[in-house]
Parts: C-alpha cells; sequence; structure tokens
C-alpha cells in the first residue's frame, strides 16, 4: 500500500490538475484525496499553481473582450463566432475564386483580345497586299496609257473619224492608223455600252470590191472606261467600221447593225 | 476560490459569468497565448472557449474533477480544434510569454520574473510547458526524451516543488 507522501511525490497529482489522466486513474486520485487531506491539501495548491502560472504569462486582456465574451456566452450564440471565424474563412476562399475568375478572365479578355487582333492584323495585311496589287494594276495600266498616248502623239498617225450609221445615229468613234507600222487605236468611248451578250467588231474595209477584214472586237468594254484598244495590223484599207456583233465576233460584217463609219 | 463562488458559478445565475469570467479569463488566455500569436486569434478562442465552458458547466458540476481541471482541457480543446494539425505542440514559451507581461500578479512581480526563471530550471520550463500548456501526455513525452513514464511524474513533481518554493507556499 502506497502512502499518501509517495503518493504525491509519484507526480500523479499534476496529471490529475492538468487534466492528463484516464477515468480510472482520476477516479482512483478522488478515492485518495477523500481518504487522505493531505493529498486532497496538495491538490488545492497544485490548482493553485496551476492556476496562477497561466494567468502570470497572458497578455493584457482587451478591455472589452469581457462584453463581447459575456454577450455571446449569455445569449448561447455559439455559432456566431464561428460563423464569424468562417466568414472570415469564406472570405479568403471568395478571394482566392475570385482571384482565379479575375485570371481567368483576364486569360480570355486578354485571349480574345489577341485573336481579334491577329484577325485584324490579317484583314490590314489582306488589304495592303490588295492595295499593292490594285496599285501594281494602276502602274500598270497608267504605262499602258503613257505608252498609247506616246504613240499617238506620233505625227505619222492618220486619224480617222467614224460617224454614226443607221442603227446608231447618236454614235461616234475615232481610229488611229499608223500606215508604216499597221498599228491601229480605236476610241469608242462615244459607243453605247453593248446589250449583255453582244460586242462590238471592228472592220477594215475596202469598197471595191467590198470586203470587210476583221480587226478584232471589243471584248472589254464595260471594264476599260476609257474604251481605248489597240487591235490587229492592217496594211491597206479605204474605210472602217464597227458593227454590234454576238459574242465571240463574226466573220463577216451585220450591216443591219453598223453603228459607226468612216473613210479614210 | 471557495466553495461559495464555485456554488454561485454552477448556479448559472446573474453573478456566475462575472465570477467565471474574473476567476479563469487570464488562466484561459494564457494557454491561448502559448499556441497562438495572433491577439486576433487568441480573443476568437477565448470566446469559443467560454462559450464552450458555460455550455458545460452542469456537466462539470457532476464531476468530482476540479473545475480548473475542466477549464485547462477546455482550453486546449479549443486551441488543438483551430489549430486543426495533428501536432499539438504549442508555439510560444510561457517563459517568453512572461517576459512579455507588463502586469504581473503581485506575487510574481515581488519575486522578479528573472529571479522566478532563474529558480527554474530549463527542463522543468520545458516539461511546464508540455503538460500544462500543451496538454501532451507524459508516455509521449518519455517517448519523445526516451525516459520513462515514472521519471517523467518525477520530473513533474520536482518542477511543482521548484514552484512551490517560489511562491512560498507549502
Amino acid at each position: 500500500m502506497i502512502s499518501p507522501l509517495e503518493y504525491i511525490e509519484s507526480g500523479i497529482l499534476e496529471l490529475y490538475v492538468a487534466g492528463l489522466l484516464q477515468t480510472d486513474e482520476i477516479e482512483e486520485v478522488q478515492r485518495m484525496a477523500d481518504e487522505f487531506p493531505i493529498i486532497q491539501k496538495e491538490i488545492d495548491t497544485l490548482i493553485i499553481i496551476y492556476h496562477v502560472l497561466p494567468g502570470a504569462v497572458a497578455p493584457t486582456l482587451p478591455a472589452n473582450q469581457y462584453e463581447i465574451v459575456k454577450k455571446y456566452t449569455l445569449e448561447g450564440v455559439t455559432y456566431k463566432i464561428k460563423n464569424n471565424s468562417s466568414k472570415h474563412r469564406n472570405f479568403h476562399r471568395w478571394m482566392f475564386w475570385m482571384m482565379v475568375f479575375l485570371m481567368l478572365g483576364y486569360i480570355l479578355v486578354s485571349g480574345t483580345y489577341m485573336y481579334n487582333k491577329s484577325i485584324e492584323m490579317e484583314n490590314v495585311v489582306r488589304k495592303y497586299e490588295n492595295t499593292t496589287q490594285n496599285l501594281d494594276s494602276l502602274v500598270n495600266i497608267n504605262q499602258n496609257k503613257n505608252k498609247i498616248i506616246d504613240q499617238l502623239r506620233d505625227t505619222n498617225y492618220y486619224i480617222i473619224n467614224l460617224e454614226g450609221q443607221t442603227a446608231s445615229p447618236n454614235s461616234f468613234a475615232r481610229l488611229y492608223w499608223q500606215r508604216e507600222s499597221k498599228s491601229i487605236f480605236v476610241d469608242a468611248k462615244g459607243l453605247p455600252t453593248p446589250p449583255v451578250g453582244m460586242t462590238y467588231q471592228v472592220w477594215a474595209l475596202n469598197l471595191f470590191p467590198l470586203t470587210a477584214i476583221n480587226l478584232g472586237t471589243l471584248n472589254t468594254f464595260e471594264i476599260n472606261q476609257e474604251n481605248l484598244y489597240e487591235l490587229g495590223n492592217i496594211e491597206q484599207a479605204e474605210a472602217f467600221g464597227i458593227t454590234l456583233e454576238s459574242e465571240g465576233g463574226s466573220d463577216i460584217p451585220s450591216l443591219a447593225q453598223l453603228f459607226v463609219l468612216g473613210k479614210f | 476560490m471557495s466553495s461559495e463562488e464555485l456554488r454561485q458559478i454552477y448556479a448559472k445565475d446573474g453573478t456566475s459569468f462575472d465570477l467565471l469570467y474574473d476567476h479563469f479569463a487570464k488562466t484561459i488566455y494564457g494557454i491561448i497565448a502559448t499556441w497562438f500569436s495572433s491577439s486576433d486569434v487568441q480573443n476568437e478562442l477565448l470566446q469559443k472557449t467560454f462559450i464552450s465552458i458555460w455550455n458545460q458547466l452542469d456537466d462539470f458540476k457532476d464531476s468530482k474533477e476540479p473545475l480548473l481541471t475542466h477549464i485547462i482541457r477546455e482550453t486546449r480543446n479549443q486551441c488543438i480544434k483551430e489549430k486543426s494539425t495533428a501536432d499539438s505542440n504549442t508555439n510560444v514559451s510561457f517563459v517568453k510569454l512572461l517576459h512579455e507581461r507588463e502586469e504581473l500578479p503581485e506575487n510574481i512581480d515581488q519575486i522578479g520574473i528573472q529571479t522566478f526563471i532563474k529558480k527554474l530550471r530549463p527542463k522543468n520550463i520545458k516539461l511546464i510547458q508540455s503538460i500544462l500548456f500543451a496538454g501532451k501526455k507524459p508516455t509521449n513525452i518519455a517517448h519523445d526524451e526516451g525516459k520513462n513514464v515514472r521519471q517523467i511524474k518525477l520530473n513533474l513533481r520536482e518542477s511543482s516543488l521548484e514552484i512551490k518554493s517560489i511562491f512560498h507556499l507549502k
């Protein structure tokens, strides 16, 4: 049988007051304390020590804590603080997801923006290419015009005015013919736009006997805004005429559709 | 605490809360302070612990364990819950907290902090920290330190005798 002093010196009472004993050990200490007042006295002393020691190291309690703790405790708002705490955590969680959404939004918006920009850039490049092509085309047209103008300024060109005939009295055209080089230009600005499926065809005519030589069709009438055409070579002709023919041209002129005619 | 005061606390009447708070708020706050250094967490845990203790007063009344024991145990449980980790060690040494204290209990203040700490041996400081503040079981401490449980208990008793001597308690 252990003596009360030995029991005290075993250190079990410290564990009892500190709340670290198992149920059977607690019952044993309580039994011993009931039986031996010296043990109960030692327990009371340890209660003072373990009560004072944490209190001695405690930071100064905030002045408002008494009111807050009392309010929460007596109102039984056991979840109020927990809610505050979870609200705190929820706020962090909310902040985290907000950040994730913002990041995703940023990636999405910037991605869309970059995609649109790249499409825009492609369009700009395409427009630039088209513009360049158009510019090249314009330069070519301009060069051709200059070439034609230079050729027409040659004083060796004969100018033949073609006047409107019964089929189109108000029409007119002009023909430039360089006999040495045999080249011919036709200014068809005075002709109406041909109907769909029809085209103008230029003829070199010899009157005795009447023969007609095909010099070519004015196929690009609607596109060629200047209506200035360089045609095939001819060495000898007494007159020139332009008829309206079916698309692709005709082997012989349709005299009923003779729009303009001019003698050399 | 007198038996009359204890009866008043257990009665949960008009004066119960004030008595409970006056007597134990600092003890609870001191234990919490060795677990968490954030004053926000300390204050929140003080509130949680008081609510929990208040709600369990009837159970404590039926038990023969001292009220202080229930309060110490409940405070540590709240700290463990808050920490949400298997590692239930305290973070802050109670001796370090003692250094930081501005207002000290009269008996300790008279002795002087340095004297108090000088008289308490480092191994006993560590043991009190583990047992009282962290609630570590002697079997676990013995395992960690390569000692037997009996030796740990004897060291614990030795620390009590040191403190009793410093406080001039018989």
